[in-house]
């Protein structure tokens, strides 16, 4: 075959030599020491920051620990089952993760399990990229009713993981209705309205797809606090949801119209996606999308300039069945502009309400600077303020925001940060360190066992192969102790 | 575990030529390939070199990589058959799910490449990056890339973050480029990707 399938993509990647980084490619010395990095989380940032260290250094060992017995992170976790091709990163990591100076440490929670420290004692540079587990919460009465959850928790339960296996979400609303408008709203909206013989072929698990299979919910809201102009989505998602088989949008003209001039001047980016909406809005669809449309059986609509208020009780004072939000007004404009209450009230019944409001990352010791308000580890080009050999990369470094190829250039920075304080001497690799021999005795002693990166490939093998008998690319395991009862842990 | 992992890497490339054949995606690659992909090595091998294009390519610190393709093959075959060295090139393994492959090309070049369709120029709009422009200067339009290497194109930009207009609009994804023989010795240069805007804010200022 001549065209470039993933292992080819991926080993190439392998077989790239060093290059721009002249002072990496003096000969080896016998003197030359070994410098023992480790790595925090294996979602796109572990993976990217450990490939860039192994490329441009001939000697670093790199370990990668993770708090999951699986690796990967949102990759697995977060990228949506309809979006395969976005998980083709997946086998460029793989390789990575085969290198014979990199290894994976599963099951392993760094903080808890091993500390921070305790790395810094046992590696020459310790990584955090650890990403943002945690969300920001609405702060609104109403908020811990049933039929209130996070987008993220959501996520988390149609794509296994396991802390959100057993979310149960009461899907029995005709309406629901998702606070945020940005990609992962339109993930969330996107999947509680794809036809069940699309989902059905993709890696979503098996009790989340029967739970969608009875679901009620025919329309989804995606609600904003600013305007047309301020949405966070990408155009890519947006154009999947006006495409959408089976289902119409629901665009109120008065939101778009006089828009085209206001984008005139505006980057590229954000004008063309204004387009998208101001043609799905005003524009006659073409003869596919009347098609569509005319026969859909669902809907989804943006709802701009209101602010949530309060989630509705129902009567017994248990479900969520609408909220109340605040009309806003614009001050300001462009990316910057402010939304401001205007004193009127609306309310809107709806019995499932998702917040997809963002996600937060949460500070992983004592030890660790952490800034609150933006909720990062403070940092220079990924090194850690006022912590020599400690670094951070993704989005624990930058905030949870961006595309893969955005994480991706963050972790090369950072991994460059870390090759440059190693040719300027400033991590002292004269100093021996046993890197996972240390640190092997410490989780020995508390009585935790690594997965390494063979046995996920066994859970990974088992997986492909349940998929394949429901004729899906895998079927994902979301009992960690099932995971680890495969590997014989 | 062998098996597992061929079935993956053929899943994978079926999963690319899907993604590559409906209308809109890879035109031109899918029609030009069509059977002469399911040729073996050796037929391969017979085929005459007047089927080869000659692309050079600029990477980030200005190396000049030479690689040869086949008519109909995509740039990102190139990088990939030939193993050069580009970083984090072709995430997405060519199914328009990543910017990763964004080459900018030669003007005469660039203006007898097919049309650039929706999906196409939704991922290069990302490879931008929804960044911002200025007020003092609403054509300074910073899309994230540290330096600019053509003296005659004039950057317009505050600071080095910012790619030149003129080549802006000679972006293209190479995976969705396939080669044609017009094509035979040009020069694509991969632009310098660079920390996005948010966290160029030096964070020690904040204790």
């Amino acid at each position: 075959m001549g065209a470039s399938g993933g292992w080819r993509g991926a080993s190439a990647l392998r077989r790239l030599r060093p290059a721009g980084l002249a002072g990496f490619k003096r000969p080896l010395s016998t003197g030359e020491r070994i410098p023992r990095i480790c790595i925090v989380g294996s979602g796109p940032a572990g993976f990217y920051t450990a490939q860039h260290l192994l490329k441009h250094h001939k000697l670093a060992r790199v370990d990668v620990y993770e708090k999951l017995p699986v690796p990967f992170g949102l990759v697995r976790f977060g990228v949506a089952p309809d979006h395969p091709e976005v998980k083709n990163v997946i086998n460029t990591f793989t390789q990575t993760a085969q290198s014979d100076r990199c290894f994976y440490y599963g099951n392993v929670a760094v903080g808890k399990d091993v500390t921070v420290e305790e790395l810094q004692q046992a590696y020459h540079a310790v990584v955090l990229s650890y990403g943002a587990e945690d969300n920001r919460i609405l702060g609104i009465p109403g908020e811990n009713l049933s039929g209130v959850y996070s987008a993220r928790a959501l996520v988390g339960w149609y794509n296994g993981l396991p802390e959100n296996r057993d979310l149960k979400p009461d899907l029995s609303s005709k309406t629901a209705l998702v606070l945020g408008q940005g990609n992962v709203a339109l993930d969330v909206a996107r999947i509680l309205l794809t036809p069940l013989d699309l989902l059905q072929k993709t890696d979503i698990t098996e009790g989340s797809l029967a739970a969608i299979a009875s679901s009620k919910v025919k329309r989804v809201w995606l609600v904003g606090r600013r305007g047309p102009l301020q949405v966070a989505f990408t155009i890519k998602e947006l154009r999947e949801m006006v495409n959408l088989p089976g289902a119409r949008p629901i665009l109120d003209p008065a939101d778009f119209t006089g828009l085209r001039d206001a984008i005139k001047d505006v980057p590229r980016p954000r004008k063309r996606l204004t387009e998208l909406m101001i043609k799905t809005a005003l524009e006659k669809p073409g003869e596919k999308e009347a098609k569509i449309w005319a026969s859909a059986t669902r809907e989804w609509g943006l709802k701009f300039l209101r602010s949530p208020l309060e989630i509705l009780p129902t009567a017994d004072g248990k479900r969520a069945r609408g909220i109340r939000m605040a009309v806003t007004r614009l001050e300001g404009s462009g990316e910057s502009a402010t939304a401001v209450p205007t004193g009127e009230v609306e309310e809107l019944e709806c019995g499932l309400i998702l917040s997809s409001i963002g996600y937060r990352s949460l500070p992983l010791g004592p030890s660790v600077p952490f800034d609150p308000k933006h909720g990062i580890i403070p940092n220079h080009l990924g090194r850690v303020q006022g912590v020599p050999g400690l670094y951070c990369s993704g989005w624990v470094k930058r905030g949870p925001t961006g595309v893969i190829i955005t994480t991706m250039n963050d972790s090369f920075d950072t991994a460059q940060s870390v090759l440059e304080d190693l040719q300027a001497g400033m991590l002292n690799v004269s100093n021996t360190k046993e890197g996972f021999e240390s640190v092997r005795s410490i989780l020995h002693s508390r009585g935790v066992h690594p997965v390494s990166f063979s046995d996920w490939e066994k859970i990974d093998a088992a997986e492909v192969a349940r998929g394949r008998l429901a004729g899906k690319p895998r079927e994902k395991i979301v009992d960690p102790q099932e995971m680890l009862q495969l590997i014989d842990h | 575990m062998a098996a597992a992992g061929l079935l993956r890497a053929v899943a994978a490339l079926a999963f690319r030529r899907l993604l590559c054949a409906p209308p809109g995606a890879a035109r031109g690659c899918a029609a030009v390939l069509g059977p002469a992909r399911r040729f073996g090595a050796s037929a391969r091998a017979r085929r005459s070199s007047e089927d080869k294009v000659t692309v050079h390519f600029i990477n980030r610190d200005g190396d000049k990589l030479t690689a040869e393709g086949k008519i109909g093959d995509s740039l990102l075959d190139v990088v990939v058959d030939s193993n050069l060295d580009i970083d984090g090139f072709g995430a997405c393994e060519g199914t328009l799910a990543c910017s990763t492959c964004h080459l900018i090309f030669e003007d005469q070049i660039f203006k007898k490449l097919d049309a650039i369709t929706d999906e196409e120029m939704d991922m290069l709009d990302l490879a931008y990056g929804l960044t911002e422009t200025t007020q003092n200067h609403p054509e300074a339009v910073f899309y994230g890339y540290r330096f600019h290497p053509l003296p005659q194109h004039p950057l317009q930009t505050k600071g080095e973050k910012a790619i030149c207009r003129t080549c802006l609009l000679r972006s293209r994804l190479g995976c969705q480029i396939c080669l044609k023989k017009f094509m035979n010795n040009m020069t694509v240069r991969v632009p310098e990707a660079v920390a996005d805007v948010r966290q160029s804010i030096d964070m020690s200022k904040n204790s």
